[in-house]
Parts: C-alpha cells; sequence; structure tokens
C-alpha cells in the first residue's frame, strides 16, 4: 500500500472510530473526507477518472459530496475500478451474476476499513442491547466462498459476536437442512440465537420445515437476519409473508427480524431499524438506515437530481470505507427517502416481456 | 356456470358453418366502428389495464377485427380444409371422389398468456368455426378483452355465445376440470408455463402450445435508398411500436445492409425520428421507467467506450419510450434497457445475417424482408430453412393475414379430425 492510501485509510479509521455510536456525522467533516477521497481516486483510479471526465468532473471543479460522480454499479462488471494495481490486492469480491453473464469484481488492497466498518453497525442494527449471540449462518462458509462479500462478512459477525462458534449450513450449493434442525433443536431451549441467511435460503428452510411438520420456539431475544437474496431471480417472495413464516416456525416476532441490504460494490451496509426501535422503545415506521460514514441519495432519473418530499428514484450511495475502489456507487435499486434514511422498493426492470415473446438477452441467457 | 360448460358437449346441434361465418363477420363489423360501445369499452380496458396507448389500442383493435370479416374467415377456411362444408356433414371430396366430413374438438379449453390480446380472440373465433365449446381461461395479470367480446357476441348471436365460457383466472381447480373433460388443450406464453400446462393435460387430451417466438427486420442495401428511407422507417416503426412490442411478432432486431444510398446509421436516425412521433401519447405509469432506462443506457454506454476505447455504435433516444442502438455486433446491453431498446444492425455480407440468425433455432417466427424481388426469394429460401415461418414486407409484421401458418403449423386444420365414409 502506498503512503497516501494509508495516510487516507488512518483519518477514514479515525472517522469510523469517532462516530460508531452516532447515528450520523457532522455534513462539514463528511463532506471534507468524500472529497479528499474523491481526489485520491481520481488520481489512481484511471477508469474512474475517464468516467468522471465524461460527466466533466474533477476534484477541482466539486465542491460537496453529492457532486461526486457516482460509478454505475454496472462499471464494476465491465472495467477494473482500483486505485491500486490488482495484483496486489489481498481480496476480490466477485458480484453474483444475475442476468448478466459476467461477473463483477470489487479488489482490495486491505480490509481493515471492511471489517471496522461492518461490525458497528451490525450491532447497532442486530445486537443493540447485547454483545454476544450463537449465530447459524444459512450461506457458505467464508473459506467454500472466498469471493463472497457476504460470506466474509458474516465470518468477521462470527468472530466478533459469536467467538466463532457460529456453523454455516451452505455447502457445495446444497442447504444442510437436517444438521441445522439437529443443531437448532439443541439450542432452543438453551440460548438466544441469531439466524443469518438470504431470502432465498430462508424461504427454502422454511419451506422444508413446513412439509416435515417441524416448528422451534426459540429464546425470548433470538431474532433473525435476512439479506435481499432475490436479485435476478424469477420467483419472488412477499417479505411480509417471509416474516409471518418465522413467527411460525421460529416464534421470532416480526419486530426481531431484519433485513440487512449491501452490495458487493460497497463496503458499508444498511439494516432496517425495526430490531433497533423495538428495543430502544421508538415509536415509528422503520426504514433502512446505515452508519454514518455511509450516506444515500434517491435520484430522480428524469433530472439526475436529488427527488424531494420522499418521492421515488434510483439509490446512489457514498461509502467512505470504499477507498481502494470509488466512493460513489449508482444502483438500479429503486427506493424514496424514508425518516433518516430510505425505503427500497424493488430494482429497475425494464423487460416487461410476457407470453410468447422472448428478449435477445432471455435468449442469450438461456442458450 | 360449472354446470352450464359440463353439460353443453352433447348439445342440440350447431347451425350451419354458413351462419357462423356470417354471425362472426357481422360483429367484426361492429367493432370496427368507432363509436361502438363494446369497442369503447375494450379501449379502456387496453389503455387502462392492458397499458397500451390510446393509438396504439385504436390500431390494434382495428388490425384484430379487419381480418375476421365474413370473406377472410371463409378464405381461412377454404385454405384450411378445402371446402368450410365439411363441418356440415359429408361431402364429396372433389380430389378424391370420397365423401367426407370434418369435425372439430367437442370442447376446447383455451389458455392465453398476458402479453398481447390478439391470440384470445382469434382462438375463440377458431374454435367457433370449428364448432367446439370454447372454454378460455385469460391472465390473472391481464385479461385483455375477451370477456367485452363475449358480451357483444351475446347481442349479434345469442346462441352461438352460449357455447363460450371464461373460466375465473385465478381458479386451478376448475382449470384442471375444464382440461380434463375437453378434447383439445391450446396454449399460449412462455415455455416453462406451456410445459407446466403440458404436464397437467391428461393422456389422450390433445394438446397444442404457442410458445416462445422472435421475429426480425432484414433489409438489402438496395432497399435503402434515399427515396425510400422515411417509408421504409415509417413501416419499421410501425412494426415496433403497434402491440408495444410485446408480442413474438415484434421485431428484435432490424438487419439493415451496408453499402446502400443511405447508410445503417441513418436509417436508425430516421426510425428514431418516425418511432419518436407514433410516441407523442405518455405511456401511463411509465414515465419513470423510461426515463431511469435511459440513464441507465447512457451509463453503459460510458462505460463501454471506456473498456473498448471506442464508441459502443450509434446510439439515438426516439422521442420518450424507445432508444434505437445502431451496432455491427451483439451488444450486450443490461436487461434493465431491454424492452424499449431498438438493435439496428449493419452488414456487409447477407450469410453473417443468416448465420446470426440461425442461433436463434426454433424460435424463429417472421422476418420482414425487404429487397429486390430476385435476391428476396432465395433469401426467403434460406431463411425457410432456417425455420422461419413468416416472410412478409416491412410494416405487415404485426399485421399476419388470417391463413398464416402461425409457428408453422395448419390453424383449423390441426384441430379438426376427419370421417371417411366409402361407399
Amino acid at each position: 500500500m502506498n503512503t497516501d492510501a494509508k495516510a487516507l485509510d488512518r483519518k477514514i479509521l479515525k472517522f469510523i472510530e469517532r462516530h460508531r455510536r452516532n447515528d450520523t456525522a457532522p455534513e462539514s467533516e463528511f463532506n471534507h473526507l468524500a472529497l479528499e477521497i474523491f481526489e485520491y481516486q481520481f488520481k489512481r483510479n484511471e477508469n474512474y477518472r475517464k468516467y468522471c471526465l465524461f460527466e466533466k468532473k474533477n476534484p477541482a471543479n466539486i465542491f460537496s459530496w453529492k457532486e461526486i460522480p457516482a460509478m454505475p454499479a454496472m462499471g464494476f462488471k465491465e472495467l477494473i475500478l482500483s486505485t491500486f494495481p490488482v495484483r496486489e490486492a489481498v481480496k476480490v469480491f466477485k458480484t453474483s451474476g444475475t442476468t448478466e453473464q459476467s461477473h463483477g469484481a470489487h479488489f482490495f488492497d486491505t480490509l481493515r476499513l471492511y471489517d471496522a466498518s461492518a461490525v458497528p453497525v451490525f450491532k447497532k442494527y442486530l445486537l443493540p442491547e447485547r454483545d454476544r449471540i450463537l449465530c447459524f449462518f444459512l450461506m457458505a462458509s467464508p473459506a467454500a466462498s472466498p469471493h463472497s462479500s457476504l460470506s466474509y462478512m458474516m465470518g468477521v459477525i462470527n468472530r466478533r459476536f459469536s467467538g466463532g462458534r457460529g456453523k454455516y449450513y451452505f455447502e457445495n450449493n446444497v442447504l444442510k437442512f437436517k444438521e441445522l434442525c439437529g443443531d437448532l433443536r439443541r439450542a432452543e431451549k438453551k440460548e438466544a440465537i441469531l439466524i443469518l441467511s438470504t431470502a432465498f435460503s430462508l424461504k427454502a428452510f422454511l419451506d422444508y420445515l413446513r412439509s416435515n411438520k417441524i416448528s422451534f420456539r426459540f429464546r425470548q431475544g433470538s431474532r433473525l437476519m435476512e439479506t435481499g437474496g432475490f436479485k435476478g431471480r424469477t420467483k419472488e417472495v412477499s417479505k411480509k409473508r417471509l416474516y409471518s413464516n418465522c413467527e411460525k416456525f421460529f416464534g421470532i416476532a416480526n419486530e426481531y427480524c431484519v433485513s440487512e441490504y449491501g452490495m458487493t460494490e460497497l463496503s458499508s451496509q444498511f439494516y432496517d431499524t425495526t430490531l433497533r426501535d423495538k428495543i430502544s422503545r421508538v415509536k415509528r415506521r422503520s426504514f433502512k438506515a446505515g452508519p454514518p460514514w455511509l450516506r444515500m441519495l434517491v435520484i430522480d432519473p428524469k433530472t439526475g437530481r436529488e427527488t424531494k418530499n420522499g418521492r421515488i428514484g434510483i439509490l446512489r450511495h457514498f461509502d467512505l470505507a470504499n477507498r481502494g475502489s470509488v466512493i460513489a456507487v449508482q444502483t438500479e435499486d429503486v427506493g424514496r427517502a424514508a425518516g433518516k434514511g430510505f425505503e427500497l422498493l424493488g430494482r429497475l426492470s425494464g423487460a416487461d416481456l410476457r407470453g410468447c415473446s422472448l428478449s435477445y438477452e432471455e435468449f442469450l441467457a438461456k442458450s | 356456470m360449472k354446470n352450464s360448460w359440463q353439460n353443453l358437449k352433447h348439445k342440440a346441434a350447431w347451425p350451419p358453418i354458413r351462419s357462423i361465418v356470417n354471425s362472426i363477420g357481422r360483429l367484426s363489423l361492429s367493432w370496427l366502428k368507432k363509436d361502438y360501445p363494446y369497442r369503447k369499452k375494450a379501449l379502456r380496458r387496453l389503455v387502462g389495464q392492458s397499458g397500451f396507448t390510446p393509438k396504439m389500442s385504436e390500431a390494434l383493435l382495428d388490425s384484430i377485427f379487419k381480418q375476421l370479416t365474413a370473406p377472410k374467415l371463409w378464405q381461412l377456411l377454404e385454405a384450411e380444409l378445402g371446402d368450410p362444408l365439411f363441418l356440415d356433414d359429408f361431402r364429396i371430396d372433389k380430389l378424391t371422389g370420397k365423401r367426407i366430413r370434418a369435425r372439430g374438438p367437442g370442447v376446447i379449453t383455451h389458455i392465453f398468456s398476458a402479453n398481447v390480446p390478439n391470440p384470445a380472440i382469434l382462438s375463440f373465433v377458431f374454435g367457433m368455426l370449428l364448432k367446439s365449446v370454447n372454454l378460455g381461461k385469460v391472465s390473472s395479470k391481464d385479461p385483455g378483452f375477451l370477456d367485452i367480446y363475449l358480451e357483444s357476441l351475446k347481442e349479434t348471436d345469442a346462441e352461438l355465445a352460449e357455447r363460450n365460457f371464461l373460466i375465473d383466472p385465478k381458479d386451478r381447480e376448475i382449470l384442471r376440470k375444464a382440461m380434463s373433460i375437453s378434447d383439445l388443450v391450446v396454449a399460449y406464453g412462455n415455455d416453462a408455463t406451456l410445459a407446466r400446462i403440458q404436464k397437467e393435460v391428461s393422456p389422450g387430451v390433445s394438446f397444442m402450445g404457442f410458445g416462445h417466438r422472435m421475429s426480425f427486420g432484414f433489409y438489402l442495401k438496395e432497399a435503402l435508398t434515399k427515396k425510400n428511407l422515411n417509408t421504409l422507417a415509417q413501416k419499421t416503426a410501425k412494426d415496433i411500436w403497434l402491440v408495444d412490442r410485446r408480442g413474438c411478432l415484434s421485431p428484435l432486431a432490424i438487419y439493415v445492409g451496408k453499402g446502400g444510398e443511405v447508410s445503417p446509421g441513418d436509417f436508425s436516425q430516421a426510425l428514431s425520428r418516425e418511432l419518436g412521433k407514433l410516441s407523442v401519447e405518455k405511456w401511463k405509469r411509465q414515465g419513470f421507467a423510461i426515463a431511469a432506462r435511459k440513464s441507465l443506457l447512457e451509463d453503459y454506454q460510458r462505460i463501454m467506450k471506456i473498456k473498448t476505447k471506442r464508441p459502443s455504435g450509434g446510439y439515438s433516444g426516439a422521442g420518450e419510450a424507445w432508444t434505437v442502438v445502431c451496432n455491427e455486433t451483439i451488444l450486450k446491453i443490461p436487461s434493465f434497457a431491454d424492452s424499449r431498446l431498438i438493435h439496428v444492425r449493419a452488414f456487409s455480407d447477407v450469410k453473417d445475417v443468416l448465420k446470426a440468425l440461425s442461433v436463434f433455432g426454433k424460435f424463429l417466427q417472421a422476418v420482414s424482408l425487404e429487397g429486390r424481388s430476385a435476391t428476396r426469394g432465395k433469401i426467403a429460401e434460406a431463411l425457410s430453412g432456417l425455420g422461419v415461418n413468416r416472410i412478409c414486407r416491412a410494416g405487415s409484421l404485426q399485421l399476419p393475414p388470417l391463413h398464416w401458418h402461425h409457428d408453422g403449423k395448419f390453424n383449423l386444420a390441426s384441430w379438426v379430425r376427419w370421417t371417411d365414409l366409402e361407399s
């Protein structure tokens, strides 16, 4: 790592340390650091610089973090977006291919920022009142899936909050239902647990429980973290139904089910405020919130500017922990501002082709 | 309703075929009148629920009912059965001298998809022509306007109307029941849906599925003249626009020859302009999606430019709704951009287009082919060999004649069975 990167990382880590317990950071402080990171990336990330120049933006004509050009998430699929030579990467996270054939890659020259970012926000929204919990991961282990950012993050969570006792139940593309049920049954009466799963695996597990007439009643304080594993999947499940089944089969109430929103292209995550609100007895409609080093704008595609009054738009994220790639990422997710965060409404999908028609991409994906 | 359709199979004799043709033809003439109340009702449905624009909906209804006039229906019967009167009783077949009679299936269950409303109307009309009891399940996502059509039929010919029924689209049990008492199940939809339905069809019941298909435009360089440019662009725009690019006859790409008086890039610009003119009406609820798609497509263009160090092909926005991309190779466009993205592909050698189309194999449906007659004939031969089942002119992709062999098959002839009476 070069000295500039090290110096910048120290500043980012200080920022994280200073605000890890806060809901937000002062605007000027965030702005100052964001612009500094942008300047660093403009200098060192060649493809991002070219992209910025298309938008006629450079560090000299940008004064607010909101103006930093956002790299579309699809850019990670087509371009190398790194501030360092990729041969120096200590970790590469790859995006799961959805309708696209190619996989995107997010290169890291250090994971210190990633780890430092993941832990406090997870604690704040999943474990606000406790430090330890036994974890059950319905996903592949970090060793089995070394390029999955989600598995990596679960490894960090496991070490920090479960003392490494948590187990992974997704192996060779198969969910080990029997083993999971056995382990859950043993833990059922002993201690509160945390189930962490993609929405897809969770649905599969609940289906398994239903067809085998199995259910659990976990100890009070047990909870669930689910993450949107439905991207690009044809089968969609309503979150409402998923959570009501969690109550039915696990005895975990709605308020103890937290949805995580993360992207391979980012180093920080957002979570529902549901559980934290319940525990701190705040009565409000929950929304997705992130740490103070991750900000979000809802962009109106017609104007390219921020929407107002909670109107629907496309989400754009600014993540200070993304020092090694690009600070601003334009997603294809649709949402609107809500509370002090946002509400996720879905994904842009242009293909409204049904019936006998078939699209090129659909065809190429099939063939 | 359940009881009524289950008892109908052996009901009183059907009217003669001439009478059926006249009834349906008369009804079509009513539907072609702009002030016909049922037409107005269907228009409201097509705009309000199916998401077509008013202009598009008008054109769609005209295109359906102009085909369903009595002379055209009679011509279809002649084309497929030889003599339509075979459906009434035994008659001498002029070719063999034998006495033969044709019968349609006693009961047909029709299962429709949500993309376009035309097949539902045509399928029921075909069933009526064959004197079959028709049970229809429309899509719960978008029912089209078959119910309105059947309502209007009640006024024109109540006897004919009472042999047609609609099944509750959400009641899977009743659909199963309907399929079990049918002699034929006809289904329209994507391949996965068809496979699922076919599994549920009882042995002994015939099944006919109309699945995924793809259509294209194919313009040879001689068609690209300055004089012809605007007309060709207008016709192409009409092919794309008419059913909002939702059907299997909507062209997925237009292959345009290089070296003509007009370049493929110029053609793309003209097409873009014409699409813009047709799309002056706003799409209901879709302004956001259109803008989002446009902005993401622009992003994509930039990224590809950085990646390939050259422009990724001409691109132009067409009004609010469509985007035309002109390129020589298949662009891996993200899926969000697909539904209103028009690919114009420039080519130098006809063989390259044939090779490109051959990839689509059994999915090939129609090609609008423009060029000199002699060359057109040769290319048509090659396209037929690839599996294309309809070759037409630009501007008529969405207006297939009633006697077109849909998916390369007979329409009525493949549904009937024959009895031969030997002396």
